[in-house]
């Protein structure tokens, strides 16, 4: 199983390398809409409050994670996926591609970070705080989001399912990961989101094993 | 009187009770709450059937999922229906009681917002079965869907809520209603009040799926 988790993720990551313009478009993306801000705010950017920053930036990251995300089963065609139905562990399957998407959004994430930082502001005291906030943020969205975007493949009309069936389903662990980084932006102690952490991690945990009993069942639909 | 129709016997006779005794009956007298105490009768009741019917459809939804007959899956999506409407009355019954103890109908409180969110969830479930022709991939898939979401739908109600400030009862350190005022006489109507609408949203979940199995007959 463990081995089988590996070889798939390694197998994401060089599709993904094959495929570079995809990354390549989200990150512009990333670029664009960071850029919209800032002319939305008419050069007065850097003058922006630490709270309309936050909120700013996870809605930015929220819907680059979705973007990134509605790919994870329809970027493949359908002759490959009965393929991979025949030789892997659904399971195994779901986990790869969580995982994949969590890196990868991660990895998006602290690069919008980066651009966010150098283009309107940086108001973030706490720098490791913050990157818990990222990391773990997108680790407990990339779950949610791999279920859904394996739901919405199967349906009609996916483009449009895919934001209607995951926004309300990312909101818990958006407001968590919104007052962790808010934490991370006043510049506080760990001890004010040590609760806000383990419920972050928890929601994810659950979700996590809530996805790893029903995916098989929707693998065995997606196929058909 | 057979036993059939005994149950819907017991509804009326159960929700005649809950809105007499309900509007009617002595109650406690506190400070703010005052009559509005009474909306405990009807919104938290109606909150609480809505609990039931959900919890039906999860469990219908994990049965589908067992054993795949369509039956189940009729169960689930009607019993979300009536969920839907028992909540949609529960948010407008709370807005009414806030408007008079809070101030204001919204006031963007955590549990409301969560419970907006909730709304939302299942309002999704019915746009995602509309969204496939297939009858039995709709009905696996969205058992799927269901069973994931309300895995969301727990946290979302009764764990967020008690984490941040919150002027519902039972939320942010505030004492739910049960701990200091729910006292011998108002159980008397609360209990059954329960039952009633719960039965109440069966029986319309109930008559929907026969009328869904006569349309697929004819």
């Amino acid at each position: 199983m463990i081995q089988e988790v590996i070889t798939l993720f390694r197998k994401e990551i060089a599709l993904e390398y094959r495929n570079r313009q995809s990354v390549s478009a989200i990150l512009l993306y990333l670029a664009g809409t960071v850029f919209i801000v800032y002319l939305s705010f008419q050069h007065k950017a850097n003058q922006l409050q630490p709270i309309v920053w936050n909120a700013l930036f996870w809605i930015i990251q929220l819907f680059m994670a979705v973007t990134a995300a509605t790919r994870a089963f329809s970027g493949e065609r359908s002759g490959r996926q009965w393929y991979y139905y025949y030789i892997v562990n659904p399971r195994a399957l779901v986990l790869a591609k969580a995982l994949y998407y969590s890196c990868l959004s991660s990895v998006l994430g602290i690069a919008g970070f980066t651009v966010f930082a150098t283009v309107i502001s940086n108001p973030v005291q706490d720098l490791g705080q913050f990157l818990v906030a990222i990391v773990l943020g997108h680790f407990s969205f990339a779950i949610s989001l791999t279920m859904t975007a394996g739901i919405a493949s199967l349906a009609q009309s996916n483009t449009t399912l895919m934001p209607v069936l995951s926004f309300p389903l990312l909101l818990p662990q958006l407001l968590m990961t919104l007052s962790i980084s808010k934490n991370a932006i006043d510049g506080l102690g760990w001890e004010f989101i040590a609760k806000e952490v383990s419920i972050l991690a928890a929601i994810a945990g659950i979700l996590l094993m809530v996805s790893q009993l029903l995916f098989p069942y929707l693998w065995r639909s997606q196929s058909n | 009187m057979t036993l059939k129709a005994g149950w819907k016997l017991l509804t009326i006779i159960l929700l005649i009770y809950t809105v007499i005794a309900g509007f009617l009956f002595p109650i406690p007298e506190l400070p703010i709450l005052y009559e509005s105490i009474r909306n405990l009768y009807f919104h938290v009741t109606m909150w609480m059937a809505m609990m039931v019917m959900l919890i039906t459809s999860f469990v219908a939804s994990v049965m589908y999922l067992w054993k795949p007959k369509q039956g189940y899956d009729l169960v689930a999506v009607e019993s979300t229906n009536s969920a839907l409407v028992l909540g949609s009355l529960g948010i407008v019954t709370g807005m009414v009681w806030a408007t008079y103890t809070w101030g204001e109908p919204w006031s963007g409180d955590p549990k409301q917002n969560g419970a907006a969110v909730g709304l939302l969830i299942y309002f999704a479930y019915i746009v995602l079965r509309g969204s496939f022709k297939d009858e039995q991939q709709r009905a696996r898939i969205s058992a799927v869907y269901n069973i994931f979401a309300f895995a969301v739908f727990i946290p979302l109600i009764y764990i967020l809520p008690k984490l941040q400030d919150s002027l519902h009862p039972g939320d942010g350190g505030n004492p739910a209603f049960s701990s200091y005022d729910l006292d011998s006489r108002m159980r008397a109507v609360f209990y059954p009040a329960v039952i009633a609408w719960s039965l109440l949203a069966w029986w319309i979940a109930d008559l929907r799926i026969r009328t869904r199995k006569l349309a697929e007959l004819l």
